[in-house]
């Protein structure tokens, strides 16, 4: 088993990958762990793969896993995931932008004893407007959210213990929260700056189109980190809110029409009904929830399996 | 779901509180001479449900001097159920023992405990009779465990003693999430395993001062309206949002045909009547509730494949006379 996996993931990188293997070498001549390299093709149009297959061919300790269409960043930083053994996972880019000479500062923190250590790329070189700001807004929105404060959620350099990234499921953009997942898991998480260079070769795949994903992904994560595991308890928490609603607005209707007052009669029977209807609602909407709980069968969540951290005999 | 290896698998359990190490040691070396003494293979699981650094050491150091010591421990809080379900999982003992981490009823009751299970005892659980904790406390267990048995009709009187024996096949049956741990053995009964409640003497006062929140109270009810929603309800969703949703669109619909006479027939001005709103939500309602049940018969239909609500107990296999003859050979 190496002790570092490094799990690039790439989408149309032609240009880059000459590079990307010469720094790859530099920096495996010089570090002192044992390594492997794992490469995701993720089902580029062009011809990266033929490129890697022939580069990975001479080298011992590389792999490309080929996907056989494109499924986006999350899926292939999963799939590379399945594949890597070492004990430490690094996610890495393969445009370029972050370097490889970080690793070890990012090794050395995780053997401080924390269980992710994240990338910070805090002279950002990308566009201002369409790429600095929403992704710092986003990370600010992200932070509040899921109170996991980490500047740079977006960094694709990050250092994870296997143990705990291994568990758990990977799909749609997760990768963005997966520092969020962690910690929900228990991990501890600490982050660091690394060095950031300007994209000189191929181009960025990233639009504006994120913003309504991530607003998106948030609320999921947010559920997922709360309440997967007790549904019922949540939605029925959010239920009996209503109930008390219910019965509150019944006391001011009665008293209104003890009083005689006439504004009460039509609005406050709204209410009443609306909050009944809303508190039976979500009652059987845990209900459903906890059904879909139980379905799984016996097992704990990813999150729970990600959280055992050492067996000692 | 391996071959059990060894007789006996203890599994102790420290989830939700601050253990205090000193009390946890007292009760390791209970179990150990009582463990001992049993004359059967044995191991014991520790489960540090993230309670912190003081219990961590504490088993450490049980476990450097005591082989059979194997610790588990979870990087923050997930609760009894995941704790209980990763035990079992790990357990190698074709016998599971569940204790808390600190002395609820004396250990010596292991050796009757294993007895009823050779005997053919699936799932024992522990009464803790004659109780010596508060009148509070007792008060407040006496309603939840009344309420329950109410509820599911299962005849068990004490549901928060941790002290419980059971075979490791009729937890790895057993679904349970959440809170649902507190009712495994409700659960057992009503997957058709033989399960026997016997008294023994509580020893201690309940943990350290368990501070019970309003909260608390909203949970427990929760737990309770799922698992009896569970238990009858999971195969078929729709007999019980179905006949929810129904009761609710039939009350709504007669309301609105009501209001339909009052408008047409009498001819009075519907603005003002809040009769009108209720009927309608009514309908809404019904139907949203109903559509709850669709769902969930869907999600039944398409990933229940492993959901038996029977257990087989025992396959006799007729002979042939031939074989018979054969083996008297």
């Amino acid at each position: 088993m190496p002790q570092v996996s490094i799990v690039i993931p790439v989408f149309n990188e032609e240009p880059c990958l000459v590079s990307l293997f010469e720094t790859l070498n530099r920096f495996l001549e010089t570090f002192d762990r044992s390594t492997e390299v794992v490469l995701v093709d993720d089902g580029s149009t062009d011809s990266s793969l033929r490129i890697m297959t022939e580069e990975v061919r001479t080298r011992p300790g590389f792999q490309v896993v080929a996907l056989r269409a494109n499924r986006g960043q999350t899926s292939a930083m999963a799939a590379g995931l399945d594949v890597a053994n070492g004990e430490v996972i690094v996610f890495m880019d393969a445009d370029l932008q972050n370097d490889p000479q970080d690793i070890p500062r990012l090794l050395k923190k995780l053997d401080e004893g924390y269980d992710l250590v994240s990338g910070w790329r805090k002279n950002r070189q990308d566009r201002a407007f369409t790429r600095r700001l929403p992704s710092k807004v986003a990370n600010r929105v992200i932070g509040w959210v899921t109170g996991v404060h980490v500047h740079d959620y977006g960094c694709t350099l990050k250092a994870y213990r296997a143990s705990v990234v291994k568990p758990l499921n990977l799909y749609s953009d997760m990768h963005r929260f997966l520092p969020a997942l962690c910690t929900s898991a228990g991990a501890r998480v600490t982050e660091m700056v690394v060095n950031h260079h300007p994209r000189t070769l191929g181009q960025s795949k990233y639009g504006l189109d994120r913003i309504f994903k991530v607003v998106a992904d948030l609320i999921v994560i947010k559920m997922i980190m709360t309440f997967s595991d007790r549904p019922v308890h949540y939605f029925g928490m959010l239920s009996l809110g209503f109930l008390l609603l219910t019965v509150f607005s019944a006391g001011l209707w009665t008293w209104n029409l003890a009083e005689g007052w006439q504004e009460g009669t039509i609005i406050l029977p709204a209410v009443i009904v609306l909050c009944f209807c809303s508190f039976l609602y979500f009652l059987f909407m845990g209900l459903l929830a906890d059904l879909i709980v139980r379905v799984r069968g016996r097992g704990r969540s990813d999150i729970a399996r990600a959280a055992v951290t050492e067996v000692a005999t | 779901m391996s071959e059990p290896t060894l007789d006996l698998s203890l599994v102790v359990l420290a989830s939700n509180e601050k253990p205090d190490p000193a009390l946890f040691t007292e009760m390791m070396g209970m179990w150990r001479t009582e463990l001992e003494q049993l004359g059967r293979s044995y191991e014991v699981i520790v489960v540090d449900d993230g309670v912190g650094e003081g219990f961590f050491d504490a088993a450490q150091s049980i476990a450097r001097e005591w082989g059979a010591v194997r610790i588990v421990r979870f990087r923050r809080c997930f609760g009894e159920s995941v704790a209980l379900d990763t035990a079992v999982d790990m357990a190698r003992g074709a016998y599971v023992v569940t204790s808390t981490w600190y002395t609820q009823v004396d250990p010596k009751g292991l050796s009757k405990v294993i007895g009823m299970l050779d005997e053919g005892t699936d799932f024992v659980a522990v009464r803790r009779h004659p109780r010596v904790d508060g009148v509070m406390s007792r008060l407040v267990s006496w309603l939840f465990n009344a309420y329950t048995r109410w509820i599911t009709k299962v005849e068990i009187y004490d549901l928060n003693c941790a002290f419980r024996a059971f075979r490791k096949e009729v937890v790895e049956e057993l679904h349970f999430h959440g809170d649902l741990f507190r009712f495994i053995s409700v659960l057992a009964v009503q997957k058709g395993f033989r399960v026997k409640e016997i008294p023994m003497q509580h020893v201690r006062e309940e943990g350290p001062s368990t501070v019970l929140r309003p909260g608390l109270y909203v949970r427990r009810f929760l737990d309770i309206l799922s698992l009896f929603f569970l238990m009858k309800f999971t195969r078929k969703p729709l007999r019980f949002f179905g006949l929810v949703g129904f009761g609710f669109l039939s009350v709504g619909f007669a309301i609105c045909l009501w209001m339909l006479y009052v408008r047409l027939v009498i001819g009075h001005a519907l603005s003002d009547r809040p009769m009108l709103v209720l009927g309608i939500f009514l309908v809404v309602l019904g139907i949203i509730v109903a559509s709850i049940g669709l769902i969930g018969e869907i999600i039944i239909f398409t990933q229940g494949r492993d959901l038996r609500d029977y257990h087989i107990d025992s396959i006799v296999e007729g002979r042939d006379r031939s074989d018979e003859e054969e083996s008297d050979e």
